[in-house]
């Protein structure tokens, strides 16, 4: 690897924003393509910081920190990803599920799963079945993941993916669940496709249902 | 045997009757509006109206008759927690909201909402000069709290309740942070604006010393309990480095509980949900007689483990599940979840039953009256 990448790599382990889009900058301009600074860089930096979480080496405002490097690379890289037409690892509409006004898990792992080379399209929190729904037909999402942190709201999920189906895009896409109340047996019970215990593991599961 | 010299004993890791059991001696062990009202109807329990006691949580003020139904053993003087002293609600699109006493905005969807959520915040800019121009909230004016302290001095002479209070007006020393700048914010300056962080946490615990001070001069003597809340973890252990606490937030809360502790000989009860068992020991360390709720879903929260690694040193109060058992379980669940955390947590004293946090609206009623029969038929010693 390029030191330069290594510099990038490094930089969004230990969070530092303002180095990673200096070195990001740096890195292009000496004619390194977009692609190979997020596949090299940024997505190996992501997947060590969620690697360092599961280890309990990293709590959640490091994995925040790092992720906002991430972040201010990325904004760097998009819109020449998207000149490239560099596909995404994909495409991901998620929210909190209507009624639910935290958003910190669901930020996470839009964060994680962003830094994984998913493409997010984030509807934000207490969001209504029908918006799901809308989203994923209009954007041709791969996934569509629901956040709930409450026993109450958590139900929502439910009548989401109901209302994916009635839509006709239950073929189309998968569904990912997760939040503190959420278990693998509620996923299972309610007809998701996948469960993410923490950010880090929702962006394995992500993996797995793209690759399915 | 009275309700006070039971809790006392209990509270003391003694043995006495039965298990002290609770439902609204906090505003993190009571019940939600809906499940209230639900509850009452199915009692057959006269319904009149309901006045808010926490409209973010939206827990109302309990009816004797309820409490009496249950034999609940506590009773609450309390100021209204975390809202202002002159609420204000009004609409915003989709919501309702209001301004709490910090500023911060909140919201609850008109629609299918159940509590009010932070959603502004009044310190925009991390810097120690949006602290200086910050309006800092002030603790309840005097005479509110003396009428706090008569309703205290009649409680205690004139029933025989364990009487339980606060005056931490906001979320803890960690929690309060995340409400006045917003909880990502937060965390990130914990670790990227230290100085910042401390500051502002500082200044939190100066005007937590300060209300809980005028407080306890008026209503210290009569109470047996005084709560403090601060959630420092998430359901898989620790939300920040543990370092880290220990060096920023753990000293603050040894001056606030310094400061509660020259005005009462109260118990000192701390919330702190999630898997706290790598907590408890700094909680002892401060000071804190006892932990709850006790959080049996989190990650390692054992509660045979938790009752032999902690059970000489801290008393648990809460442990009935309420994540998945009280909404979700049949009667005959709720009866066998009551039963293992009385197996597990009673024997010795040191135990006061509670749900695990407010029962939620979802609770159905006939779950709430199985979790405080089985508690009275099973809860008894010997």
């Amino acid at each position: 690897m390029e030191a330069i990448i290594q510099e990038i790599y490094s930089g969004v382990i230990e969070g530092n924003s303002t180095l990673v889009k200096e070195k990001v900058q740096e890195a292009l301009s000496a004619g390194i393509d977009a692609q190979t600074i997020l596949n090299q860089g940024l997505i190996p930096a992501m997947a060590e910081v969620g690697r360092l979480f599961e280890e309990g080496e990293y709590f959640v405002p490091e994995m925040l920190i790092a992720a906002r490097a991430m972040q201010g690379g990325m904004g760097l890289l998009k819109p020449l990803l998207k000149e490239a037409d560099v596909k995404a690892a994909g495409r991901v509409v998620i929210g909190t599920v209507k009624g639910d006004l935290h958003d910190i898990g669901k930020n996470l792992v839009a964060m994680m799963l962003e830094g994984a080379g998913f493409e997010i399209i984030d509807l934000g929190n207490d969001v209504p079945p029908e918006k799901f729904v809308e989203a994923a037909r209009l954007h041709q999402a791969d996934i569509v993941a629901m956040s709930a942190l409450l026993t109450t709201t958590m139900v929502n999920m439910k009548s989401t993916i109901e209302a994916i189906e009635a839509a006709g895009l239950r073929r189309k896409v998968k569904i990912l669940i997760g939040g503190a109340p959420v278990t693998e047996s509620y996923a299972h019970q309610i007809g998701a496709d996948g469960y993410g215990e923490d950010a880090s593991r929702a962006v394995q599961a992500a993996k797995a249902l793209v690759a399915a | 045997m009275k309700p006070r010299e039971r809790v006392m004993l209990a509270l003391s890791h003694k043995e006495p009757d039965r298990i002290p059991i609770d439902l609204g001696a906090t505003i993190v062990s009571s019940i939600t509006r809906g499940a209230y009202t639900a509850l009452k109807q199915h009692l057959g329990l006269p319904q009149e109206p309901v006045t808010m006691l926490d409209y973010v949580q939206q827990l109302p003020y309990l009816s004797e008759d309820l409490l009496e139904h249950f034999e609940i053993d506590f009773r609450m003087v309390q100021l209204p927690a975390a809202t202002a002293p002159d609420l204000q609600l009004f609409e915003e699109g989709d919501y309702y909201a209001f301004i709490d006493r910090w500023g911060s905005k909140l919201h609850m969807p008109k629609q299918g909402g159940l509590y009010f959520d932070w959603v502004d915040f009044p310190i925009k800019e991390l810097s120690l000069e949006a602290l200086e121009r910050y309006e800092w909230p002030k603790p309840d004016p005097p005479e509110y709290v003396s009428r706090l302290g008569e309703q205290a001095r009649y409680l205690y002479e004139h029933t025989d309740y364990a009487l339980v209070g606060s005056a931490v007006i906001g979320g803890g020393i960690f929690e309060q942070p995340a409400r006045t700048i917003g909880l990502e914010n937060f965390l990130t300056a914990l670790v990227t604006e230290p100085k910042f962080a401390d500051r502002l946490m500082e200044q939190i615990t100066d005007i937590y010393i300060e209300s809980c001070s005028q407080y306890l001069d008026q209503v210290g003597p009569y109470i047996q309990v005084f709560t403090y809340w601060d959630d420092l973890s998430t359901q898989d252990g620790w939300m920040i480095r543990p370092e880290l606490y220990r060096r920023m937030i753990k000293p603050k809360q040894r001056r606030l509980v310094e400061a509660i502790r020259r005005k009462t000989n109260a118990r000192l009860f701390f919330h702190a949900c999630g898997a706290v068992f790598d907590l408890i020991p700094d909680l002892i360390d401060l000071g804190f007689d006892i932990v709850n709720p006790v959080q049996v879903s989190a990650r390692g929260m054992d509660t045979r483990r938790l009752k032999q690694t902690y059970g000489k040193d801290i008393v648990f109060w809460g442990g009935v599940d309420s994540q998945h058992v009280l909404p979700f379980g049949s009667r005959r669940d709720v009866e066998e979840e009551v039963k293992r955390r009385i197996d597990d947590l009673a024997p010795g004293g040191g135990f006061v039953l509670a749900a695990v946090h407010n029962i939620q609206d979802q609770v159905p009623p006939e779950n709430v009256i199985a979790m405080f029969e089985t508690a009275l038929r099973y809860g008894k010693y010997q």
